[in-house]
């Protein structure tokens, strides 16, 4: 249809009080218009099958994954040691007491024979002995020892902070493993035993 | 849904007529359950993920290595008479030892031989256990601590024994971008390597293998999060996160209370170090820095 003709039907519709008749121009592609093949389908499309669902519709498992195994200290030796008794078996029984609050399996606390030390004094120019003084000082070292097993790897350096925190002036803290070495050091050396044992050795020898 | 909004298209292009209007609909849409599906958040392996979109933070561990106090703290007013309050109940509550008993023997039989009661044959001791106690109150007069050994210099950052009682941290002073920045010395996280192995190297490459430093655990004890000045950002980081592992400078025996600080220092990572405490923190590093460090150290 040519332009006057459509602006006449426009005329017409207006004067005739009707809507504008459904004149469809699918047939024309105006090619050089942008909306050119706008809304057209070309081709068939074929529906896309659902993807395949490895799980129910609705919920959502999650996946299991393994747990990092616990990591357990074997037996530790809390070697407290000092000078002076006093800040000594203090600082041991705070040591006893941190472990039983975290729960920690404590096999044994014990204490370890003191061992002396002597300090001789050398008397300079200007130094005098006093009437009643002995040039030799004895020091004796007190030793107590916590013994911990199984604990936790995640909990060992939160404890240990906490005991270096709390440590007293003069006290050393020492944490060692625990081997037959430490064991052996509790027991007194048997002089009748070793003699005897030597004896043994000697027969043998001489066979 | 598709052939609907489609055919909804068509009409409004039919009822146009010279009116003509873009359409943002070019694509097919799938059916609705496909659509709600995508909404919903997919399960992935953390593998794939970060190989897929790696996250922009660079990973780094950094050292705190701290020197313990070598000299116990003053005693608050409140400790102090409470001392002795104690230590007076403990003496009026106590019982007379062998030694004193000796000592008020020995003492009443020497009035009575210097006042004729007894004889002085009787004396059995040459020194009287009170001339013991004024010998040993004597020495304890002339004793002197030697305090040689501490180099109590306290306004000296480089100094690992000054202020003997409070905590002291190590920060050094590096290079970030263009700007040298005091913080704790850090690296890189690289792969196939622990964090706490990067914090070792971090310890090695700032201070040198000679520095005697023990580690506590194999997880970090602090973290910081920041971000890169804007011209230091790249495409893949954004900016780093620090995890920060404690060590701690031991102590030289059992007897010396010191410490010492064998540095070997690599010039082109460390510029300049300072043995710091908590209170002098603030005029060195940041407030979150120093802030994330404060919940280390005690």
């Amino acid at each position: 249809m040519s332009l006057s003709c459509t602006w006449h039907l426009w005329e017409k519709s207006f004067r005739v009080g009707k809507c504008l008749p459904a004149i469809s121009n699918s047939l024309r592609h105006y090619r050089n218009r942008p909306t050119h093949n706008i809304g057209r389908m070309h081709g068939l499309e074929k529906p896309k099958p659902p993807p395949v669902r490895k799980k129910e519709v609705g919920t959502w498992k999650p996946e299991e994954y393994k747990a990092v195994k616990e990591n357990h200290l074997d037996a530790l030796n809390f070697i407290v040691s000092g000078y002076d008794i006093v800040l000594v078996e203090q600082y041991a029984k705070f040591v006893h007491q941190l472990m039983i609050k975290f729960k920690q399996n404590i096999l044994e606390v014990y204490a370890l024979p003191s061992s002396n030390a002597v300090v001789k004094k050398m008397l300079g120019a200007d130094q005098r002995l006093l009437k009643a003084m002995t040039p030799e000082i004895e020091l004796t070292m007190y030793k107590r020892i916590i013994q911990v097993k199984d604990m936790p790897s995640q909990t060992y350096p939160i404890l240990l902070q906490t005991l270096m925190h709390y440590i007293p002036q003069s006290i050393t803290l020492k944490v060692d493993k625990h081997n037959e070495e430490q064991h052996l050091s509790r027991y007194q050396y048997r002089v009748e035993l070793a003699e005897e044992k030597a004896m043994l050795q000697q027969l043998y020898d001489s066979r | 849904m598709a052939t609907q909004l489609s055919s909804r298209l068509f009409h409004k292009i039919k009822q146009g007529g010279t009116r003509w209007f873009y359409s943002y609909n070019r694509c097919i849409v799938s059916d609705k359950q496909s659509l709600s599906k995508h909404l919903k958040r997919e399960v992935h392996d953390i593998e794939q993920v970060s190989s897929q979109c790696p996250s922009p933070w660079m990973l780094q561990a950094g050292v705190c290595l701290i020197r313990l106090p070598l000299i116990e703290e003053d005693l608050s007013e409140f400790q102090k008479r409470y001392i002795s309050l104690k230590e007076q109940m403990e003496y009026e509550n106590s019982i007379l030892n062998e030694w004193e008993l000796e000592k008020i023997k020995q003492t009443q039989l020497m009035n009575d031989i210097e006042s004729g009661k007894r004889d002085a044959s009787e004396m059995d001791f040459k020194v009287s256990k009170q001339d013991y106690e004024d010998d040993y109150n004597q020495a304890f007069k002339e004793f002197t601590e030697s305090t040689t050994e501490l180099d109590l210099n306290d306004a000296d950052f480089k100094n690992i024994n000054r202020r003997p009682k409070d905590y002291l941290v190590l920060i050094s002073k590096q290079k970030l971008g263009n700007d040298t920045v005091w913080m704790l010395p850090t690296e890189e996280w690289q792969e196939e390597e622990n964090l706490r192995q990067s914090a070792e190297r971090a310890l090695t490459s700032h201070c040198g293998t000679l520095v005697d430093a023990s580690f506590v655990s194999n997880a970090p004890s602090g973290f910081y999060k920041y971000k890169f000045p804007k011209n230091a950002r790249t495409d893949a980081y954004v900016g780093a996160k620090l995890f920060i592992y404690n060590a701690f400078v031991p102590r030289v025996s059992e007897t010396q209370s010191t410490a010492t600080f064998n540095l070997d220092i690599d010039l082109n990572k460390m510029l300049d170090y300072a043995w710091v405490a908590k209170d002098e923190m603030r005029s060195f590093l940041k407030p979150k820095y120093s802030k994330a460090i404060d919940e280390i150290i005690f």
